[in-house]
């Protein structure tokens, strides 16, 4: 008995096991209201944190091996002229929204150029939105369309 | 008595008490439940169907969300099935690391069961006290594994992350964090009076019943009946426990009842028993390599040669799941067959909540720690959406699908 108040007390005034919301209402923008510095990280992230996808345009050699074991289907390759090597190749984008963070690809892809980094902090309104689409800027920029 | 009308009490499937979508039918007496009726199917995903389209590699990580809380029992069993019709050798390294993950998940999915039933029963001090408990082997796990909830660590012929250095000291720490915690644990959750009052005697499942209706995992060594995969068909690291055994309410000096009270001795002597597993695990870790064959695509062109099919069992959380796997040189299987350990308990609630009242069916309900999103395996599309199905017709559903698989259609 004695035990059981002495944890109630504990829980009314000990150190809190979570992290609050960083705000009381639904702001206008979530990604605003976070981005407003008022809020650390509830925990330090370890090494090896398995969050945000980020790609490497550069470094990508267009294998395709990532395609072939991404359990989530949520990359997709696209033609572009490799002008280096002056041949056909493939880039990818990957589609943030649906990827399960399995790391698969980043241990597949010979050539290092993908990572899965310590942001997770990704919560967005639009699934297919740009800056839930890893590599859009780039797809735009170098995608050969048919007919080109 | 005899004037007396019965009433039907539906519950669900979408109920404040229940954590995911089941539905009862109950007949009351007043207070009191005089039989129970279960309907299950309203969170079918497909699963097993979708496997079919996926590569080996792909269908790991499909599987971990079968369950939020199982997620590597899932995975395992589906590895262990592959292994075994492959003929893959799995390290002896990679078996204590899948051994240390499985024992943590029992740790965390433990607790979060008692804080469940704690809240179940109105106990809500117990329930923020064990998952303020739980954050630190989460926390481990994420450590370990990149991930607080989907782990990813298994894959075929092994694991895919190590357990050395700072991992390892973290793992350490929580397993002391544990063993000092035990004591304090076990007394809040065992000799609480109000806890007591609320789950003696109530849900009972006998050791006939047990026995008879095939219950598994803590629900049916709850009830006496001492049957754990792990010490049973062991494997991962098992084999090299020799103390390791089935934990029945003996353990403690008392004679099994089978009520909901004997199911919280037996979840509170397994988390002492997986800080202890994890113990042995690390100090008798051997070297060596952590999977038989790291690059993903060769093995998934490994198992495109192979025709065979392989069983897999694994003791969970909750009690046995075991996989099944059909593989017919192609780099998907063409069959995968998934059993959950609540599938084999669903059947155990109709004598539990037999007698039982009406305040008491939210925790009977989740006494036997029921995931149902996992069990859903099958549901009717067509009709009205309800069909009894007798025993020589299912018998018959049966084998013909199994002639199809075996046609390779
Ligand atoms: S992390 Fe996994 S799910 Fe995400 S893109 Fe890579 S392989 Fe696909
Ligand atoms: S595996 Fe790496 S190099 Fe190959 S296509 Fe994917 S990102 Fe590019």
């Amino acid at each position: 008995m004695l035990s059981t108040v002495s944890r109630i007390m504990q829980q009314f005034f000990g150190r809190r096991s979570t992290n609050v919301f960083p705000v009381k209402y639904a702001p206008e923008s979530v990604i605003d209201a976070l981005a407003g510095g008022d809020i650390h990280p509830p925990i330090s992230m370890p090494e090896g944190y398995r969050g945000k996808l980020s790609y490497d345009f550069d470094k990508c050699i267009g294998c395709g091996m990532c395609l072939k074991v991404c359990p989530a289907k949520a990359l997709e390759d696209y033609p572009i002229m490799d002008t280096e090597k002056n041949r056909p190749s493939k880039r990818i984008v990957f589609y943030r929204g649906k990827c399960t963070y399995c790391e698969e690809c980043v241990k597949v892809c010979p050539v290092g150029a993908i990572k899965l980094n310590p942001d997770f902090m990704m919560a967005n309104y639009e699934k297919y939105g740009d800056d839930q689409i890893e590599g859009i800027e780039k797809r735009r920029e170098f995608e050969v369309k048919e007919g080109q | 008595m005899s004037n007396k009308e019965t009433y039907k009490l539906q519950i669900g499937p979408t109920h404040p008490a229940f954590k995911e979508p089941v539905r009862f039918e109950f007949e009351v007496d007043g207070e009191h439940v005089l039989h129970a009726d279960i309907d299950m199917g309203y969170t079918h995903r497909g699963i097993e169907h979708v496997s079919k389209e996926r590569n080996f590699i792909q269908i790991i990580y499909l599987l971990e969300r079968i369950c939020g809380i199982c997620s590597t029992s899932h995975p395992m069993a589906y590895c262990l099935a592959v292994e075994n019709a492959a003929e893959i050798e799995v390290p002896a390294r990679a078996k204590y690391i899948r051994t240390i993950v499985g024992e943590l998940e029992r740790l965390h999915s433990h607790l979060l069961w008692a804080g469940v039933a704690a809240h179940e029963v109105g106990f809500d001090t117990l329930f923020y006290t064990t998952w303020d408990i739980r954050e630190k082997v989460m926390d481990c796990l994420e450590v370990i594994s990149g991930n607080r909830v989907n782990y990813a660590m298994l894959t075929i012929g092994g694991v895919r992350r190590d357990i050395i250095g700072e991992v390892a000291e973290a793992v350490n720490k929580t397993v002391e964090y544990y063993s000092d915690l035990y004591s304090q644990l076990e007394d809040i959750m065992l000799n609480d009076m109000s806890l007591r009052l609320r789950t003696e005697n109530v849900g009972i499942l006998t050791y006939d019943e047990a026995l008879k209706l095939c219950a598994v995992g803590p629900t049916a060594r709850a009830s006496g009946l001492a049957k754990d995969v792990r010490a049973d068909y062991a494997v991962n690291a098992y084999p090299d426990i020799p103390w390791l055994k089935a934990i029945t309410p003996n353990d403690v000096g008392k004679k099994p009842v089978g009520d909901i009270y004997d199911r919280i001795v037996v979840r509170v002597l397994e988390i002492k028993q997986s800080v202890d597993i994890i113990r042995f695990c690390m100090e008798n870790m051997p070297g060596g390599e952590i999977v038989a064959e790291p690059k993903a695509v060769k093995v998934i062109n490994q198992l495109k040669k192979v025709k065979a099919h392989g069983i897999g069992r694994y003791e969970g959380p909750r009690g046995e799941v075991s996989h099944y796997d059909i593989l017919d040189n192609n780099e998907c299987p063409v069959g995968v067959k998934v059993k959950a350990p609540t599938y084999s308990n669903i059947i155990s609630w109709v004598p539990m909540f037999r007698g039982a009242e009406i305040a008491d069916i939210p925790i009977i309900m989740s006494s036997i720690d029921p995931c149902i999103a996992c069990s859903d395996r099958a549901s009717f599309v067509e009709g009205e959406g309800k069909k009894t199905v007798s025993f020589g017709e299912l018998r018959k559903l049966s084998m013909e699908k199994m002639n199809k698989i075996r046609r390779g259609l």
